[in-house]
């Protein structure tokens, strides 16, 4: 346990020296000032727009920051040759998974509290408000969210090259968002091999709009179902710890060449 | 010839609203696009961010369970203060093309149906009609609010305007039977006003040109009957005006397409 926190703190400071985190606040605060100033015929307390856009900018930065910080982790530790000396502490590969992935959910979730904080404080400037709890519910499901990506992330990087496994993971991960949700509708009018294909990404590909709690928070809907919550929360976990399994197999009998790499 | 040629072309200017710069620049005609994109965003901001319902074939297995749970589906309405949330959006697409002249429209219509902005609903019209000079859809628009505001004279010019514009407006095959329904709007209006001032032979004109066009119309041929044979119809004109502009939220719901069961939330 203390070494897989010793591997998540590595990448928390290297984060700190790297300062994306710092750019990304810099870009959602540009986004959340020009929203600010925008002039809606002179009325004001309207604050719907702000939150849909900026809570919008907080699941688009956030998802960047997961799939960028996961993906390097392990081939950039193998570029550097310091995997060799990390191996040989001895840290066994499971530990290495896991704390690496670790460290990149962790950062990125703390990034996305700072996200929804400069959110939660421009609607606050505008005169709005969110309500608390479904704030919260909204806050873990998209933690949960990112502990996917994040883990999908890890588990893509073992076998490609971190290019390959940033673009293949943006891939995955925006086509399960954007299309399985549209699946219902799709298999009205898919026939034969089409449907099959379509019942396929379904079920095989990582569900993320059940993360989603924004149309509950903007148009003040109130908070979710608990049991409901926990049950898409246990489901986050379960896909993790496929993800993270997958990732260990990929990387448990990888054979590292030290001329190959260097 | 020539002479008469320059002097028209040098005093012709381009088309309020036709070109704003660096919008212009990036977007192109995709301006269309994305301020249809951002009127079908008001949309979803009336119906609480539930979009239109489709049909679809729900898999086995709890995802479309949990999401239904988590992603409210329910039908209701933003009323109040609440429709307010939808002028950003109408905004923006006015902004993204400033020939959205719907999207003028409807913001005119919450301003003044949603929050009571009688002022606000006036000032997006008058905007609309600097950008757009030529629609008569704005002017038929503006004389409504005339009537909600009991300017009756004023309106009585506005809708003539309205009518002079329409007048002018080319008709395409796909728009035939909505400037007909306009066409009878402006020329209802005009009749009640003409009549509401005791000008009966105006009235009876307007309201004949409306049964030309729509000669199922019952209501209008009593109402011409009754004003030709000199008798006072039972609803005064003035009433019935009034109860025509009076349009609420689900008015606005109404003029969709889709299907559902009302509720509020």
């Amino acid at each position: 346990m203390r070494q897989i926190v010793t591997l998540a703190g590595i990448v928390w400071l290297e984060m700190f020296r790297r300062k994306e985190l710092a750019v990304l606040l810099i870009l959602l605060a540009t986004l959340l000032v020009g929203l600010l100033s925008f002039d809606v015929f002179g009325l004001s307390q309207i604050t719907g727009y702000m939150k849909d856009m900026g809570l919008l900018a907080v699941w688009i930065l956030a998802w960047i920051l997961a799939i960028n910080t996961s993906v390097r982790q392990l081939p950039q530790e193998e570029q550097r040759g310091t995997l060799f000396p990390l191996l040989a502490k001895p840290v066994s590969r499971l530990t290495l998974i896991i704390g690496k992935w670790l460290g990149a959910w962790s950062i990125t979730c703390a990034a996305l509290v700072c996200f929804y904080l400069t959110v939660c404080l421009a609607v606050w400037i505008k005169g709005g408000t969110f309500h608390l709890t479904t704030l919260l519910q909204a806050i873990l499901l998209h933690a949960a969210a990112l502990a996917l990506v994040t883990s999908l992330g890890l588990a893509l990087s073992t076998r490609l090259n971190r290019d390959a496994a940033t673009v293949t993971t943006y891939l995955v991960t925006g086509a399960a968002f954007l299309l399985l949700p549209r699946v219902p509708a799709m298999l009205v009018e898919a026939r034969g091999t089409a449907s099959y294909a379509l019942f396929a990404l379904y079920y095989l590909f990582p569900h993320f709009e059940i993360f989603d709690l924004r149309r509950r928070l903007v148009h003040d809907w109130g908070a979710a179902d608990w049991l409901i919550l926990a049950e898409v929360l246990l489901y986050g976990v379960l896909m993790t710890i496929v993800f993270l399994t997958l990732a260990w197999l990929g990387y448990r009998k990888r054979r590292f060449s030290r001329g190959a790499i260097l | 010839m020539a002479f008469s040629l320059v002097a028209h072309l040098t005093s012709s200017h381009p088309e309020p609203g036709a070109s704003s710069g660096l919008a212009d620049w990036l977007l192109g005609e995709s301006r269309q696009a994305l301020s249809l994109n951002l009127f079908n965003e008001a949309d979803l901001y009336f119906h609480k961010g539930v979009g239109h319902r489709e049909t679809t074939l729900t898999p086995p297995g709890p995802f479309h369970y949990w999401n239904a749970i988590i992603t409210p589906a329910q039908h209701v309405h933003a009323v109040g203060e609440a429709s307010a949330e939808i002028l950003p959006w109408l905004k923006l697409a006015t902004q993204a093309d400033p020939h959205n002249v719907d999207a003028f429209l409807v913001a005119s219509f919450w301003a003044n149906t949603g929050i009571h902005r009688l002022d606000l609903a006036t000032d997006i019209l008058n905007t609309a009609q600097r950008l757009n000079p030529g629609d008569y859809r704005i002017v038929l628009e503006k004389g409504r609010l005339s009537i909600v505001a009991h300017h009756f004279d004023e309106a009585l010019t506005t809708f003539n305007s309205a009518l002079i514009l329409y007048s002018h407006t080319p008709v395409t095959p796909d728009r035939t039977r909505e400037l007909s329904l306009d066409q009878a709007e402006i020329l209802t209006f005009l009749g009640f006003l003409h009549e509401a001032r005791g000008e009966r032979s105006e009235a009876i004109q307007c309201f004949k040109t409306v049964l030309a066009i729509f000669p199922e119309r019952t209501t209008i041929k009593d109402r011409v009957d009754s004003l030709e044979a000199g008798q006072a119809p039972s609803d005064s004109a003035q009433s019935l005006l009034e109860r025509i502009v009076r349009k609420t939220e689900d008015d606005a719901c109404q003029d969709d397409d889709h299907e559902h069961e009302h509720e509020r939330k």
